[in-house]
């Protein structure tokens, strides 16, 4: 998945789990902890995602590559696509 | 929401209990554990007058030893003493007490006489078995004394018999037998403790030498110690002396020794007769004392069975006799008066359980609310779940009544604050199974009755585990570290084949550079962004912590930013609450304005700058920190590009505006309270502001007052003229505005500790994995080398990954997590200066 245009997969992957988020929390079973448990799993999801999206983010535009030892040059001239 | 989000309703409730049913109905009360009684006896209150704020009280000025109960509660603990002595009784008897069964009520007050009349006796009982059998003990021990001496005096010869060579003592010595017929030899025979033989032979020697003839000798068997219990050996001495003056001596040393002497007969057959005397004796003693402890295990098996239920019961009695002296009695003496805090949606219950149990007594007990003065406590119900977290909010400090309560966030914030400080795949996956393990046996007896204090912490923080280990699952993948281990899970986005062709890298180029470095800039390097976390290559790279030391430091500024926020937010439920609406405006919104004007507009730069800035433009770079310090020293550095147009305006507009929130912070609402307060006073209507301005009078300004809740529930304003002290609500203001302000810029920073531990254990693990592992994998090429090294090895760096990684640095960051939300998170909404409410209760507390 390492291409470049990654706007519209990104899109369509953060409509898609937002519409899995939202339907599971009709499903939470009424009793008396509900609102602990839509509190849990909204504040989970919201902390994933950020965490998530920070760390590809970050990633979007590096400024500078790693640099390499010139033994893993060679081994990934050939073992990496 | 339920309880968890805020607190539940707690009232103020009294009760009218008559008093022939006043003890089964707290006893009632006790089982169910719903209410906390207060204590309106008037003992401790002033002497003089009734209660200012109960006139249906009468003068209860009773000192605290004259309340009603007193004798009841003392009969109760004396019996307590008693029981205790039945249970050391039992204890040295090397039993145990069966732990009670069943559930057991407080018994009537008539019972206890009874109970009391059966203790004593139990005690009498087990007190005078126990004195026959030490003295039957001390008994039989003299008589297998006094038959070992006897015994071993049979080898002794006579003294007559001169060829028998046994005399070592005096040479002086001459046989009696000789010229000196007519001097008689007397015998002295006894036994003494073997440590002072040694000095009792001496002092004899010296004492009347020559005139005597000693003999020591151990005793052949162990005798029992009577006190002691301990088997022990004696040494029995035969002494034959002659003359009146030596005799007298020798009873007076031997005494002075505190050796026990017994008569010796000269003549052998007397002995003997005297020896089996003894011995029929003894065996006859020896039969009683076994009767004796036969009819002691008896009583100790009767206490054995009786004592548990009782101590449990005598216990329950004693907890409602304090409780009903903490009520007073009404004036009629007819019946008690009793205050207490319960929730109010416990109040029908408490209803029914009194009609049921003062049925019997025609006049039936009643509870109703009462208007209440004082805070109330704080109530949140929770389960072995939420247990653990709300426990980690209460240790800095219980809720005010109606408070937010921070606890159903802290669910889940804290394990994941926690994993963005321990991120590794294989650790959490430890930790993980771990506490799986403590879940699911935690209904097994062994597991719950485990007495080792260090593991009860632990298995009380089961759930806690749980979460936090997968959270750092979680984060491990994203920071790409199993074991410090990156793994490509998904294809990497850096191409080396691409720059290698590009760059022109043959082979002999690469063995002449030992460090090259992949640039972005060039086409088909970077290939994208990986999707899941950090990308494989930068763990291969010699400069991966330039990337990530970044990239981590960004992270904790963006994490510490958002939660601070939501701190903020909360707040605003809290003042919506309690009805203070020109707090929204005077405190919420300039206090988002200065954080988010300038740490948001922080947040905004890093994402800018990570969306817009290319590897094309690198060199040319704009430095977010440059700009953020020029931003409040308003000057600008030519070298440092702007990120977006306009750039310097945006920035000056942000500084002044959070600037000028610091003077509405500090003198907004005090002004605001002070004009509220000058307005001319209508009666009614104007009841809850002044309410809220009289409370502001309390040690804490800023706190919240009563708000239109406690006005539903019947708490008028206590009618006194409270002043609104100017100075006092400014200075108040005043701290709280430093503390915002500076707070905010020092906490920003301290969520730096987020990159700070991350960084720590992506080390420690990295240095464990290279100085422990990769020796033992790199050993020779040989077959069977590296496997049998590897076993050691392997146990060493298993040994040191759970004592250093998973124990060292989980207890570190714990320890950080939990600072970052105490502090940084609920300064900005929490005051946690409330108390529990604890209810009376005859369940154990463990």
């Amino acid at each position: 998945m390492a291409y470049n245009g990654l706007t519209v997969p990104l899109i369509v992957t953060n409509v898609f789990s937002g519409s899995v988020r939202f339907c599971v929390l009709w499903f939470i079973p009424k009793g008396p902890n509900r609102g602990v448990t839509i509190t849990m799993l909204v504040t989970c999801s919201v902390c994933c995602y950020l965490f998530r999206l920070i760390a590809i983010l970050a990633q979007l535009n590096p400024l500078f590559g790693p640099q390499l030892k010139n033994e893993t040059i060679w081994y990934l001239k050939y073992h990496w696509p | 929401m339920g309880s968890m989000f805020r607190g539940e309703e707690v009232a103020l409730v009294q009760f009218f209990l008559p008093t022939p049913a006043a003890y089964t109905c707290v006893s009632q009360l006790g089982e169910l554990g719903l209410t906390e009684f207060r204590d309106v006896s008037g003992a401790g209150q002033a002497r003089e007058g009734t209660r200012p704020d109960a006139p249906w009280m009468l003068n209860a000025s009773v000192s605290a030893f004259q309340r009603r109960f007193v004798g009841d509660v003392r009969r109760c603990e004396e019996l307590e003493k008693t029981f205790t002595f039945l249970q050391e009784e039992v204890r040295r008897a090397g039993l145990v007490l069966p732990p009670p069964e069943g559930r057991l009520l407080a018994p009537p007050p008539r019972d206890l006489l009874r109970i009391q009349e059966e203790t004593d006796r139990l005690a009498q009982e087990l007190r005078d078995v126990r004195g026959n059998q030490q003295s039957l003990r001390a008994q039989l021990h003299q008589l297998q004394l006094h038959s070992a001496v006897l015994g071993q005096g049979h080898h002794l010869p006579l003294a007559a018999a001169p060829t028998d060579g046994l005399l070592e003592r005096s040479p002086l010595l001459q046989p009696p037998g000789g010229p000196h017929r007519d001097l008689r030899v007397n015998f002295v025979a006894g036994a003494v403790k073997p440590t002072k033989a040694a000095a009792l032979e001496r002092l004899l020697w010296r004492a009347c030498r020559g005139f005597l003839i000693a003999s020591f000798r151990e005793t052949e068997q162990q005798l029992e110690d009577p006190v002691t219990g301990e088997p022990a050996t004696w040494m029995t001495f035969l002494i034959s002396y002659w003359g009146e003056q030596i005799g007298q001596k020798i009873r007076k040393i031997t005494d002075c020794f505190h050796c026990h002497v017994f008569p010796f007969v000269e003549q052998e057959e007397g002995r003997l007769g005297t020896l089996q005397q003894l011995q029929q004796q003894s065996l006859e003693l020896q039969e009683v004392l076994g009767e004796t402890e036969r009819f002691l295990s008896q009583v100790l098996g009767r206490v054995q069975q009786l004592l548990p239920p009782w101590q449990v019961q005598i216990r329950k009695m004693k907890a409602v006799y304090l409780v009903l002296n903490q009520c007073s009695v009404s004036a009629t003496h007819k019946c008690l008066i009793a205050e207490g805090w319960c929730a109010s949606s416990d109040l029908p219950t408490l209803q029914q359980v009194l009609q049921g149990s003062s049925s019997e007594a025609g006049v039936s007990a009643v509870v109703h609310r009462i208007p209440c003065r004082d805070m109330p406590p704080t109530l949140i119900r929770t389960n072995r779940f939420t247990a653990s977290f709300q426990g980690i909010v209460d240790a800095y400090g219980v809720g005010r009544y109606q408070e937010v309560n921070p606890a159903p966030y802290t669910i889940i914030t804290f394990p994941f604050l926690f994993a963005v400080m321990f991120g590794d795949v294989g650790h959490g996956l430890l930790m993980f199974l771990f506490a799986l393990a403590m879940v699911l046996a935690e209904n097994r007896p062994a597991v719950k009755a485990a007495q080792n204090e260090i593991w009860r912490t632990f298995f009380s923080g089961r759930y806690l585990l749980l979460l936090m280990g997968l959270f750092s699952v979680y984060t491990g993948f994203i920071y790409n570290e199993c074991f410090s281990r990156a793994t490509t899970i998904f294809p990497s986005g850096w191409s080396v084949a691409a720059m290698a062709t590009q760059s022109g890298w043959s082979d002999a180029f690469l063995a002449e550079h030992p460090l090259l470095t992949l640039d972005p800039a060039v086409s088909g390097v970077f290939l994208g962004p990986y999707p899941f976390g950090i990308d494989p290559v930068w763990s291969l790279a010699v400069n991966h912590l330039s990337f990530l030391n970044s990239f981590k430091m960004k992270m904790s500024i963006i994490l510490g930013v958002t939660h601070m926020t939501f701190g903020v937010v909360l707040g605003v439920f809290n003042h919506v609450h309690f009805g203070q609406w020109h707090r929204l405006f005077l405190e919420t919104l300039p206090e988002l304005i200065f954080l988010l004007g300038l740490f948001g507009y922080l947040v905004f730069l890093v994402i800018y700058k990570w969306l817009s800035v290319s590897a094309a433009g690198a060199a040319a770079a704009p430095s977010i920190l440059i700009h953020f310090i020029n931003m409040f020293l308003f000057s600008r550095s030519p070298t440092n590009q702007p990120l977006f147009p306009r750039q310097e305006v945006v920035q000056s507009t942000l500084v002044v505006l959070a600037l000028a929130t610091v003077p509405v912070l500090l003198l907004g609402t005090p002004l605001f309270l002070r004009w509220q307060h000058r307005r001319p006073l209508r009666p009614t209507g104007r009841q809850p502001e002044e309410d809220k301005s009289g409370i502001l009078d309390d040690s804490d300004a800023s706190v919240a007052g009563w708000g239109p809740d406690e006005e539903k529930a019947g708490c008028p304003g206590n009618g006194e003229e409270a002043e609104f002290v100017l100075s006092e609500v400014l200075m108040h203001q005043a701290i709280h505005t430093i503390e915002f302000c500076l707070g905010c810029i020092s906490n920003t920073a301290s969520y730096l500790r987020l990159w700070a531990l991350s960084l720590a254990h992506a080390q420690l693990s990295e240095v464990l994995w290279a100085m422990v592992m990769r020796v033992g994998l790199r050993m020779g090429r040989e077959l069977g080398v590296a496997a049998v090294v590897l076993v050691p090895i392997f146990a060493a760096f298993a040994g040191l990954t759970v004592a250093i990684l998973l124990v060292m640095e989980g207890l570190s960051a714990f320890l950080h997590a939990l600072r970052l939300h105490w502090v940084e998170f609920q300064n900005k909404f929490y005051l946690g200066s409330g108390y529990k409410l604890s209810p009376f209760t005859f369940a154990e507390e463990d």
